[in-house]
């Protein structure tokens, strides 16, 4: 009897240290979380304001559909992408873009956009199987949204307006742009604007 | 015949041993929430304020009312003789909890921070901490039933050792729902593989 209940002691024990280094581990992803957030997308100086009317276009993709860049959507929304095929981030970013796409399909399409020589982009749109992506060309588009560095992405919203726009180097920074528009912050100045003001409120 | 005898006594020492080690669970669990609601007053009070729907004077007289009533239905739920009490007050604090949870979310208010975490709330108010709370109320009714259809213990040494197993299954149960409160309370990552 009484080795049962040593041994069940034992085992209790062990159990106990088990879980508390299982909170430990999670404090510390916690942590980690609370330490590199927010990673958002850096919003640049730009023309196009979050909350103002998206440019509207209609450009002609690389496999000949009519793609509609802004304007009403029903109930979807639109990511622009411009990108390189000479910017290496953008390239390492293409899996995360194929990801969302997937994850994100419900309530978004995302389109591709640059400049430049058709040759290069067929080439790249091959290489990297972008196939499923409307790939456009357009000078006009980049200028219309103010794109200074790549990769960066601009997010249109079901009405047609600026939702989240900024440079997004990784996944982190290309999601900071759905969070953006499910939470109404803007950019990630004002996430931290709102944040001290939060902090100053609350005395903390 | 006595295949079945042991087989039944099996089963009851299972039974009683569980619900042995669930109700010290809860007790801890009650006796550190309520520790946890002193030491963090601000926190218990503006949670009491915003699930309450109360001004700052009332939430504060019930969120010091809730710490009380906690350590008592925990210290209830300790000692055998009046477990089945403090098990029927533990269900009814929890119950309540899992009321204004669900007032509060009907009111479509998703970022209060309930104060019903050890750590700091990251995760929106959801389904989670309403059901959570239910979940718990429902264990505090079983053990409950339990604890008023047991029979009284064979011997005072049985006793002893059935109360030492069940504190520390307890602290061991105690360290499983602080991880699992860790993990719940991490922010939760979008959708999508790995890329």
């Amino acid at each position: 009897m009484n080795f049962l209940i040593g041994s069940q002691i034992l085992l209790w024990t062990a159990v106990l240290a088990l879980a508390l280094i299982c909170a430990v581990l999670a404090r510390q992803i916690g942590v980690l979380h609370e330490r590199i957030a927010p990673a958002g997308a850096l919003t640049l100086r730009q023309a196009l304001k979050v909350g103002d009317e998206a440019p509207q276009f209609a450009l002609v993709s690389l496999d000949g559909a009519v793609v509609q860049i802004g304007g009403v959507r029903a109930a979807r929304s639109q990511l622009l992408l411009f990108l390189s095929p000479d910017c290496a981030v953008c390239e390492a970013l293409l899996p995360s873009v194929r990801s969302a796409r997937g994850a994100e399909r419900a309530w978004l399409d995302i389109v591709l956009a640059s400049d430049g020589e058709l040759a290069r982009h067929t080439a790249f749109v091959r290489e990297q199987g972008l196939g499923k992506f409307p790939y456009v060309l357009s000078e006009q588009l980049g200028r219309a949204f103010g794109v200074a560095k790549l990769p960066y992405a601009a997010l249109i919203d079901e009405a047609g307006k600026l939702a989240a726009a900024g440079l997004v180097n990784t996944r982190e920074h290309l999601e900071s742009l759905f969070v953006a528009k499910e939470s109404g912050v803007g950019s990630i100045q004002q996430f931290l604007g709102q944040r001290e003001h939060r902090r100053a409120s609350s005395g903390e | 015949m006595n295949g079945a005898v042991i087989g039944e006594s099996i089963a009851a020492a299972v039974a009683r041993t569980a619900a042995a080690q669930l109700a010290a669970f809860l007790a801890l669990l009650l006796i550190v929430s309520a520790a946890h609601k002193v030491s963090q007053r601000a926190r218990t009070r503006r949670a009491a304020q915003q699930l309450g729907g109360l001004p700052a004077g009332a939430a504060a007289f019930l969120a010091f009312g809730a710490a009380i009533a906690e350590a008592i239905a925990g210290s209830l739920l300790l000692l055998p003789t009046t477990r089945a009490a403090g098990a029927w007050l533990a269900a009814l604090i929890w119950g309540a909890y899992c009321v204004a949870l669900l007032r509060t979310l009907r009111a479509g208010r998703t970022d209060v921070d309930c104060g019903c975490s050890f750590g700091t709330a990251h995760r929106p108010l959801g389904a989670f901490q309403w059901m959570r709370s239910l979940a718990l109320s429902m264990l505090a009714c079983g053990v409950g039933c339990a604890a008023m259809l047991a029979a009284p213990s064979a011997s005072a040494g049985a006793a002893f050792g059935a109360r030492a197993t069940a504190l520390f299954a307890g602290l061991g149960l105690l360290g499983v729902y602080a991880a699992l409160d860790q993990l719940a309370g991490l922010r939760p990552l979008r959708a999508g593989e790995a890329a």
